[in-house]
């Protein structure tokens, strides 16, 4: 049958393609005994879960203060798009590289021009990484146990 | 093309399928895809706009050393924009199926270059390249008004290949996610559900340091270590023995259905949006979609 509906309408192609398919699907099962690991897209060995979690655990956030020394957690979205997710990699990463500075002024200029209800206090910035430890942390002790700033910048309002 | 009939796993794979199932599932993917990236419209835009540095890529953007410029990039987004809309009214099929699999993959191959890789998408990424090429269009399309057409769209292994290795493909990807677990650092005491209960909780601590709504259920249950192993058990179950969906189809729709209530019972416990198994639409290859999208047409 020829008409060319699809580019693939011979058996012999449906197969091969489809075993092709197939087995660059499985292929990253092979990461599994490597030392090094690593994932990809679309291609995946899909690791999410599997790893050790730690009792102690250690997050970038975003943190705001106001003139009275009041403290507030700034949602992700004044840092950036994408989802939280994305933020928070993100936020990782310029960590890490000590440019937290970048993220910090973004924050800041979005807090200057729309920072409405408690965050409209606020007049500094900060990224910091905290320490938590998750069995506290579900019980009511929301305080870290430890924190690093990494990044401070004041809020500019303009009256 | 070869009327003989197929043995062994040419038997599975070349299965026969009516045309109007396949393109009922062209359709319900590329709606979902249409929907998917069109409610993301800015944050492609703003994407294309971060900062260089933060670019790690992944998939077929590995072959890029250095972010493409903007307009590239809004370029890259209404091509798969447009081909998923020819996609859905199956439109010069031939062409658009290639162009909306392709420009799905290095689209959504370039966002997770910028943040994490969003497994979630995999199998969407992969549906839409295997339908993208399948003769998806033959019925309940633009193309299938012709009279050649419709003479030929009926049930035939041409329209059942592609479902088969959708579902296929499916079932491995839970597969690999279950051998994960125990070729990982935890091995089978991932089963004990203290692992599971930790990633929770983990999840949670972020979401709640970042400003977002950790779900209520899973700091809940979090002094219920018995509720995460009966969890754990459940889900390593579910991804070892996914193969098994492949054997029979009732098997199959018990497995599906199993998996999908997983995606729930995550999305409840941990707040966790794997948005293409929640809508379902993961497991519609192993359905009858056809049914509901006449029965939707005939209401």
């Amino acid at each position: 049958m020829t008409g060319g509906s699809a580019l693939i309408e011979d058996e012999r192609l449906a197969k091969a393609f489809s075993v092709a398919m197939l087995a660059a699907v499985l292929l990253p099962i092979t990461q599994n005994w490597r030392r090094h690991k690593r994932d990809g897209f679309p291609l995946s060995y899909y690791p999410m879960f599997s790893d050790r979690r730690r009792e102690k655990v250690n997050v970038v956030h975003l943190v705001g203060l106001t003139a009275d020394g009041e403290r507030h957690l700034i949602p992700y979205h004044y840092a950036g798009t994408g989802g939280l997710n994305q933020v928070r990699r993100q936020l990782n990463r310029l960590a890490d590289r000590g440019a937290a500075g970048v993220a910090c002024e973004a924050v800041a200029r979005r807090l200057a021009v729309d920072g409405g209800g408690p965050l409209g206090h606020v007049v500094t910035v900060q990224v910091v990484r905290g320490r938590y430890r998750l069995a506290t942390y579900f019980d009511g002790a929301k305080e870290p146990l430890s924190e690093r700033v990494f990044a401070a910048r004041p809020v500019e309002r303009t009256p | 093309m070869s009327t003989r009939s197929p043995r062994g796993w040419g038997r599975y794979l070349l299965a026969e399928a009516p045309a109007t199932r396949l393109a009922a599932l062209r359709i319900l993917t590329g709606a979902w895809t249409l929907h998917y990236v069109w409610r993301r419209r800015r944050m492609f835009a703003r994407l294309a706009r971060t900062e260089p540095s933060l670019f790690r890529p992944v998939g077929p953007a590995r072959v890029l050393r250095r972010p493409v410029s903007p307009s590239s990039a809004d370029l890259l987004y209404a091509t798969t924009l447009a081909s998923t809309v020819a996609f859905v009214a199956g439109f010069r099929h031939r062409y658009s199926g290639p162009v909306y699999g392709c420009s799905l993959l290095c689209l959504l191959s370039y966002r997770n270059s910028w943040s994490m890789i969003f497994h979630n998408d995999n199998a969407l990424v992969l549906h839409a390249l295997t339908l993208g090429v399948a003769p998806a269009a033959d019925a309940l399309s633009v193309d299938a008004r012709s009279a050649e057409r419709v003479r030929r769209a009926g049930t035939h292994w041409r329209y059942g290949w592609p479902i088969q290795l959708m579902n296929g493909v499916t079932v491995l990807t839970y597969f690999l996610a279950g051998v994960a677990k125990l070729k990982g650092p935890l091995g089978l005491s991932w089963a004990t559900g203290e692992s599971l209960r930790s990633q929770v909780a983990v999840d949670g601590l972020r979401k709640e340091l970042l400003g977002s709504r950790a779900a209520p259920l899973g700091a809940r249950l979090y002094p219920h270590v018995a509720v995460y192993q009966s969890l754990a058990l459940g889900s390593l179950a579910l991804e070892l023995g996914a193969p098994l969906a492949l054997v029979n189809r009732r098997l199959a729709r018990f497995w599906a259905l199993n998996a999908f209530l997983m995606h729930w019972g995550i999305f409840f416990v941990m707040g966790i949006r794997f948005r293409y198994q929640l809508s379902g639409l993961l497991y519609a290859p192993f359905l009858e979609p056809e049914r509901a999208l006449q029965g939707l047409v005939g209401r």
